[in-house]
C-alpha cells in the first residue's frame, strides 16, 4: 500500500510539473480561456506541491538540527550538572570518611549523633538536587529551560546564606536562608523546594565538625575550597 | 523551443529547491533548538549524578588520605598507597570534558572504590549505608 501510494504521489508530482510545463507554454495563446479550469487546477496542484516540498524540507531540517545539536546539549549540561553536585557530593564523601574513620578508631563509641545527622542532612540535600535533575527530565518545560532556572536559584540561594560565614550557631541561619529563598522563588518549583538546606550552611556546618573532632587543617582547607566564590 | 523549455524546466527545479530550501532552515532552526534543550536536559541529569558519586570518591579518599597520614604504622602506610592509587584515578577520570568515555572510568572507578573500602575495612554499600546512618540519627 506505501509502494502504491508512493508511486501515486510521484505520478501526481510528474503530471503536475508537466501541466505546469504545458500551461507556461501555451500561455498567451488565444486557447487559453478553454484551459481556465485546468489552470486553477494546476495551480492548486503545485501550490500542494511546493508544501509538500517545505514539509519534506522541514522534517529533514528538523532531524538534522536536532542530530548536530543533540550532543552539544549534552555536553554544555552535563558540565552544569556536574557542577551542581560536586561541593554536595564532596561533602558527603569527606563526612562519610569521618564516620567509618570513628568507627575504626573507636569500635566501643557509638558514632557521634552530631556526624549521622549532618552525613544525613547532606545527602538529603543532594537528592534533592539530583531530583530536580530528573523532574526536569520527566517535565520539558515548554519555552525556558527550567534547569537554567533552577541552576540560577542554587546560586541565588548560596549567595543568600552568605550569614553563615561568621560562624552558623545552629538552625538560625538556614532558616533565614529559607526565608529569602521562598521570596525570590515562590512561584517556581526549584531545586530546593521542600528543603531547608543551602550549601553553605552545610559547608559551615562540616567545617566547625571537623574543626571540633581535632582533625587536620588540609582537610578544613578541602573543604573551604567549596565555598563559592 | 528547446531552450525555452530547458529553462522551465530549470527554474521549476530551483522553485522546489528554494521551497525545500525554506522549509528546511526553518526545520534545522526548530532542530537545533529542541536537541540543545533536550541534550542538555539528559546531560544535566547524567552531570549531577556522576559528580556526585566521583565528588564523593574524591571527599572520601582526601578524608581518609589526611587521617591516615597522622599514623607512622606500616599498616597506615600501605593504606596509604591504595588510597593514592585511587586518588590518581579519580583525578585522572575526566568525567568533566569527556563524556564519552565515562562508562569504561566509571566502572574503573567504582572497582577501586570497593577494594579501597575493604582494605579499610568498611562498607563499600553506600546505599545501605545511607539507610543505616538515616535509621540511627532519625
Amino acid at each position: 500500500l506505501l509502494l502504491s501510494v508512493e508511486l501515486l504521489i510521484r505520478q501526481l508530482y510528474l503530471s503536475s510539473q508537466m501541466s505546469w510545463l504545458k500551461a507556461a507554454s501555451i500561455c498567451g495563446d488565444d486557447v487559453f480561456d478553454e484551459n481556465a479550469d485546468e489552470m486553477s487546477v494546476m495551480s492548486k496542484e503545485w501550490a500542494s506541491n511546493m508544501k509538500k516540498r517545505i514539509r519534506d524540507g522541514y522534517v529533514d531540517g528538523s532531524d538534522a538540527g536536532m542530530e548536530a545539536s543533540l550532543q552539544v546539549g549534552f555536553k554544555q549540561g552535563y558540565l552544569e550538572g556536574a557542577a551542581m553536585t560536586a561541593p554536595v557530593g564532596r561533602l558527603k564523601g569527606m563526612l562519610s570518611a569521618l564516620y567509618f574513620w570513628y568507627q575504626t578508631k573507636h569500635p566501643e563509641n557509638p558514632i557521634p549523633p552530631s556526624v549521622t545527622e549532618l552525613l544525613h542532612r547532606v545527602s538529603q540535600y543532594e537528592d534533592t538536587i539530583i531530583d530536580g535533575t530528573n523532574k526536569a527530565l520527566e517535565k520539558p518545560t515548554p519555552n525556558v529551560s527550567s534547569v537554567s532556572e533552577t541552576m540560577e536559584e542554587l546560586d541565588l540561594e548560596q549567595s543568600v546564606s552568605g550569614c553563615c560565614k561568621e560562624g552558623c550557631n545552629d538552625k538560625e541561619c538556614c532558616k533565614e536562608a529559607k526565608k529569602n529563598d521562598l521570596n525570590v522563588t515562590n512561584t517556581q518549583e526549584n531545586l530546593s523546594s521542600g528543603s531547608s538546606e543551602s550549601l553553605s550552611c552545610l559547608l559551615q556546618e562540616c567545617i566547625e565538625l571537623f574543626s571540633e573532632f581535632g582533625l587536620p587543617q588540609e582537610l578544613i582547607h578541602h573543604m573551604e575550597e567549596l565555598k563559592p566564590m | 523551443m528547446s531552450g525555452a523549455n530547458e529553462d522551465i524546466f530549470d527554474s521549476i527545479v530551483v522553485a522546489e529547491e528554494s521551497f525545500r530550501g525554506e522549509g528546511y532552515r526553518e526545520g534545522f532552526d526548530r532542530g537545533t533548538h529542541l536537541g540543545l534543550q533536550d541534550g542538555r536536559r539528559h546531560g544535566v541529569s547524567h552531570g549531577a549524578k556522576l559528580s556526585s558519586e566521583v565528588s564523593f570518591y574524591y571527599g572520601f579518599a582526601i578524608t581518609w588520605k589526611c587521617l591516615l597520614q597522622l599514623n607512622n604504622d606500616v599498616k597506615s602506610r600501605k593504606h596509604l598507597k591504595i588510597l593514592e592509587a585511587f586518588l590518581g584515578l579519580i583525578q585522572g577520570c575526566p568525567h568533566e570534558d569527556q563524556p564519552e568515555t565515562l562508562t569504561e572510568d566509571i566502572k574503573k572507578l567504582r572497582a577501586k572504590f570497593r577494594q579501597v573500602c575493604s582494605i579499610l575495612g568498611v562498607s563499600s554499600d553506600l546505599k545501605a549505608f545511607m539507610k543505616i546512618s538515616e535509621a540511627m540519627s532519625f
